[in-house]
């Protein structure tokens, strides 16, 4: 059961985090696309997006490893 | 606006004064299992914030379509989600030298710095 209960932990994190980081990247791509003088502020936006929304799967991890 | 390197430069200039006051902590506190768990969790959070940095500036190159017929390597996601499973694992190898509490929120230090630090900036915008 520990071991299931890590697998879940991990797994719906790591999602959570992918589909998260995607949007990002997503979003930060069409906006340097578009205006290229602006690649310095989004990638800063970009990178308190993405350190935001990995903070919570890092923490479902350790947990994950401790319950296992 | 300041530029991306500046920014992320300033995270780990707070970060590192972070990190000092925890060894200070160690030093001269009692709680010392606390403080150096600290200390190896906001340098391990460090690794995190400089593999964010290395793939944020090679999206950046990307989709100014700088890097065109190279494909870069990227660190990813797996790299920081397995971070967590290093400080599992160094809670459950030497539980009388770390506190589980105190790796978790050191790893947490530059993401705690980076949120207050952008809302600061927006509250000054």
């Amino acid at each position: 059961m520990g071991a299931l209960a890590a697998a879940i932990a991990v797994g719906l994190g790591a999602l959570g985090a992918g589909i998260g980081n995607a949007l990002i990247v997503k979003g930060t791509i069409e906006g340097v696309s578009r205006q290229p003088e602006l690649r310095s502020t989004l990638q800063t936006i970009m990178f308190i997006g993405i350190a935001l929304v990995e903070a919570l799967p890092i923490i479902a991890v350790v947990i994950a490893f401790i319950v296992m | 606006m300041k530029t991306f390197e500046g920014i992320v430069l300033r995270y780990v200039q707070l970060t590192i004064i972070v990190i000092a006051l925890y060894i200070l902590g160690w030093g001269f506190t009692p709680y010392k299992a606390i403080f150096i768990s600290l200390g190896v969790g906001s340098l391990i959070g460090l690794f995190n914030v400089w593999s964010m940095y290395r793939d944020t500036k090679k999206v950046g190159e990307m989709a100014a379509q700088q890097n065109e017929g190279r494909r870069p390597i990227l660190f990813g996601m797996i790299s920081r989600l397995a971070t967590g499973a290093l400080i599992a694992i160094l809670v459950i190898r030497f539980p009388e030298t770390f506190d589980l509490i105190g790796l978790v929120l050191g790893i947490m230090t530059p993401y705690i710095l980076i949120l207050f630090h952008s809302l600061f900036q927006i509250k000054r915008f």
